[in-house]
């Protein structure tokens, strides 16, 4: 198997406040494949955003930061070119096998190749042409990650007013966009951003190259956002909760064209969303997050088919109009500058027995017979994991708590717990 | 739920001037509610849904007189409260109370929880704050939160908690209608099932009538008896709601339902894709508002199309009135429709497109097929096209204009009972109509 093009290696995000430290993400791991759809999902708080902010570090920093843990982009194309640009910062793994000389606040267990300063890792060289390594873009430095972000790593967001100029017409921004990354002259430009108009669903696309922002709707705003971003003919797309603003039979128009498009150019997409419709209409796989951590992952038929931890199962469960009874999960997101031991999710799960809340989190399961890993005791030796594959809800009348909550069944007591709902997580 | 309606809605219509000039001369109007019928009972809960624009909102807070209805009846319990004065309308709002999306607006972050609430109470004249206390405890307990709650203060609730204490401040003063506009939509789902739970369970508690407007579907299904589905204005369906997701009567209503992504891989790409943007309010399309988007917009007749192939010439038919086509744009992005050959290079080495070639760019960025398979229909669109590209805008408009009207853009269609048993709005259902009103064809 080919290495995937981007791995998020046991990334831990966190923001100082006055209150404390938040760990908006507290260690996950996340692959995309080339061409793949994956898609994070989770609750506000669950820090699927700032995953996808880490990245490309995005976010500000500080506040933000990456204390531990390590993005990898392998793109050969990449490295070999910021390789020739940072010579100084170029790591041989070959020419050097010594583990690496780990900072201080590097974990052991986390063998990084090279020192703070090395961000070209390379792998493999066949002569003199590198041939399998990667950029580590936790270290890398911004005018590295300048060239990426908006080159190789497209980002399109939620609110597509903020990503673009109101005072520039939007053929304008997207033949500056095209002109970033090619030696097009100017009528050339000026013919791809036509091209990309029309490729995104813009009518009259050339009428419309001298329109500003303000002229579109928020539908077409995100096509040319979309359009802007395809302007450099990314490897990969980073979507963060793109078609939430919109209305459905828009949403579903979006969709309909990053699936295409994808198609057409073979790109991966990373897809945050709080929706899980959205996750099953577009991901091949399927991470979910709750808290900072990622609780299951998996091939999409295989985590519908099966989900296999409590939380997703409950997920599902919740959502309104379905038919039948809605779940209520009970209780509150733990808090993100203390978070408890042991899982997560402990303090909200019917099945939770005494392992559950001690430790860290527990390790990824593979579950059997499925393309998929979970998060929770209940995979590991010694247990049975049938326990945990049950309705959410019944498990929850089972075990009718003895906590002093209300939280029985589906009358449940709610969001009420004492900790108020932080949204240090997501913004 | 009871046969008596508590309130009845009858021709409501909320127009905005759209004004110009230092005279502010009225230069159009913007129809945000443009006729609508409905009525509520003791107990029910009526749904109105629809995507941003479609008057939804409108509806709710004009027919509370939170803005003045440009025309029509709100009946409550038989009384009309649009010739109420403002002592009368006071009496009337502590009947009839609103919940909005975000509940941290609508509480003075300097208040206390028990401030909040007790407010409505003082106002109407419960003078004894032990008694008030009361009464706030108690509601806040009825709503899912501890009688010690009482004396925090906003910003120490969670966005869930705060809708839960915006309920209790409308319960507090005892109404028969509860408007909730969008109510959960800020919550994340988990969240969002505990609240449509707990109003579920007041509403039946305290007989309420509720009007719950949202956009979201799966919401409605979860707390609305009966829907009534809004476009551009105007209710295209009302139905119970159960029947309304298996067997919804109207085109919109059915691609509504279509669009939203379910939570099943297995069911990927079956979603119905509406074409284009919902057009604006100020000028909403003739005939029936939804023909210039509708799957199901009806053919004229005399040609067999394929419908979706009809659609798309529609599509073009409804682009080529506004003016002539963006042929740059053929140029640029379709020239390869017709393949190779209709490439020629001109005198300065630039390539240009034949006219050939541009009429095929055009049906491709129209999906319409190079060849419609009604032989008619194809002779029609073809001389069109032609004299489109022969600079030739006004014949070739002029031609699809004649030849392909749907009936749809001309008669408008009226919310009547349908052979499933309820109301909705489209030609497709009133045969009759149809047949008296298309013109002959010749
Ligand atoms: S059973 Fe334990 S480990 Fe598994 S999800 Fe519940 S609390 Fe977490
Ligand atoms: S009247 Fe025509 S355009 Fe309107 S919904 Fe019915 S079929 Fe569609």
């Amino acid at each position: 198997m080919s290495d995937p093009l981007i791995s998020v290696k046991n990334l831990h995000t966190q923001f100082h406040t006055d209150d404390g430290t938040v760990r908006a993400v507290d260690g996950i791991d996340v692959d995309v494949s080339r061409g793949e759809t994956v898609c994070i999902v989770g609750e506000s708080g669950s820090g699927k955003t700032v995953t996808s902010e880490s990245i490309t570090k995005i976010l500000q920093m500080p506040p933000g930061d990456i204390p531990i843990g390590e993005v990898q982009f392998r793109d050969v194309e990449s490295v070999r070119e910021l390789a020739d640009q940072f010579p100084k910062r170029v790591f041989d793994v070959h020419e050097d096998d010594a583990p690496g000389t780990a900072g201080t606040d590097v974990p052991p267990e986390e063998d990084r190749p090279g020192d703070e300063k090395h961000f070209v890792i390379v792998e493999e060289r066949s002569g003199d042409r590198i041939s399998r390594g990667y950029i580590d873009m936790v270290r890398a430095p911004d005018n590295a990650l300048r060239k990426i972000r908006g080159g190789d790593i497209a980002h399109i967001f939620q609110n597509p007013q903020s990503a673009l100029n109101p005072v520039y017409t939007v053929g304008w921004q997207i033949v500056e966009a095209v002109q970033l990354h090619s030696d097009d002259d100017d009528e050339a430009a000026r013919e791809r951003a036509i091209d990309l108009l029309d490729r995104v669903g813009i009518p009259d696309a050339a009428a419309r190259f001298d329109d500003y922002p303000h002229e579109f709707s928020g539908g077409m705003k995100q096509r040319v956002i979309i359009a802007m971003a395809l302007a450099s003919n990314p490897d990969v797309l980073i979507a963060d909760e793109p078609t939430t603003a919109l209305d459905v039979t828009i949403q579903a128009q979006i969709l309909d064209l990053l699936a295409e498009i994808q198609e057409d150019l073979g790109m991966a997409i990373l897809f945050i969303t709080h929706d899980l419709g959205v996750v099953a209409e577009i991901a091949d796989r399927v991470v979910v997050m709750y808290a900072g951590k990622v609780m299951e992952s998996g091939e999409v038929f295989d985590l519908f088919e099966s989900p296999a931890h409590p939380y997703t199962r409950a997920l599902l469960e919740c959502l309104p109009g379905r038919g039948g009874d809605m779940v209520s999960i009970g209780g509150s997101l733990p808090s993100v500058t203390n978070p408890p031991d042991g899982c997560r999710f402990a303090p909200r799960c019917p099945h939770a027995v005494d392992d559950c809340f001690t430790g860290d989190q527990p390790p990824m399961y593979s579950v059997e017979g499925a393309d998929q890993e979970v998060s929770c005791v209940f995979y590991g030796d010694g247990y049975d994991e049938s326990v945990v594959q049950t309705e959410f809800a019944a498990a929850q009348n089972r075990t009718a708590r003895t906590d002093g909550g209300r939280t029985t069944g589906r009358r449940a007591g709610t969001d009420t717990d004492e900790s108020v709902r932080s949204d240090g997580g997501d913004r | 739920m009871s046969a008596r309606t508590l309130l009845e809605v009858k021709g409501l219509k909320k127009h905005y001037p759209i004004t110009q000039g230092v005279l502010k001369k009225e230069v159009g109007r913007v129809r945000a509610v443009d006729g609508v019928d409905f009525s509520v009972s003791p107990g029910e809960t009526l749904g109105i849904v629809g995507e941003s624009g479609c008057g939804k909102s409108t509806v709710a807070t004009s027919l509370l007189r939170l803005e003045e209805p440009t025309a029509g009846d709100v009946l409550f319990e038989g009384e009309d409260i649009t010739t109420y004065d403002k002592a009368e309308l006071k009496r009337f709002r502590r009947r009839a109370q609103m919940i909005f999306q975000d509940p941290t607006a609508s509480f003075d972050p300097r208040m206390s929880i028990g401030e909040s609430v007790g407010e409505p109470l003082l106002i109407h004249g419960i003078s004894d704050r032990n008694r008030r206390r009361e009464i706030v405890k108690d509601l806040l307990e009825r709503v899912g939160l501890s009688a010690d709650d009482i004396d925090r203060y906003p910003h120490e609730f969670s966005g869930g908690q705060k809708q839960r204490v915006a309920l209790a401040r409308a319960l507090v003063v005892n109404p028969e209608l509860i408007v909730a506009d969008e109510p959960v939509s800020a919550l994340d789902v988990s969240i969002q099932a505990d609240i449509l739970s707990l109003m579920n369970d007041i509403q039946a508690e305290f007989d309420l009538a509720m009007l719950f407007i949202s956009h979201n579907l799966g919401v409605i299904r979860e707390v609305c008896d009966r829907v009534a589905v809004m476009y551009l204005g105007e209710i295209v369906e009302i139905a119970p709601t159960e029947e309304l997701f298996s067997n919804p009567q109207h085109p919109y209503t059915r691609a509504l339902l279509g669009s939203i992504p379910q939570p099943d891989p297995r069911q990927r790409g079956e979603s119905i894709t509406l074409s284009g943007d919902v057009p604006s309010p100020s000028n909403p399309p003739a005939g029936c508002r939804f023909h210039t988007r509708c799957p199901d917009v009806i053919p004229p007749e005399g040609y067999e199309f394929e419908q979706r192939h009809w659609r798309s010439v529609q599509d073009l038919r409804q682009r080529m009135r506004k003016g002539p086509l963006d042929l740059e744009t053929v140029r640029t992005a379709h020239s390869d429709a017709a393949g190779d050959g209709h490439v020629q290079t001109a005198e300065d080495g630039q390539s240009v497109l034949d006219d050939e070639g541009l009429k095929a760019g055009i049906r491709e960025e129209f999906d319409i097929p190079q060849r419609l398979s009604d032989d008619e229909a194809e002779d029609v669109l073809d001389r069109a096209l032609t004299a489109e590209v022969s600079d030739d805008h006004e014949s070739g408009r002029d031609l699809l204009d004649e030849e392909f009207q749907t009936p749809c853009e001309q008669t408008a269609p009226e919310l009547r009972e349908t052979s499933a048993g309820w109301e909705a709005a489209c030609l497709l259902h009133d045969e009759q109509r149809q047949r008296v009103e298309q013109p002959a064809d010749d």
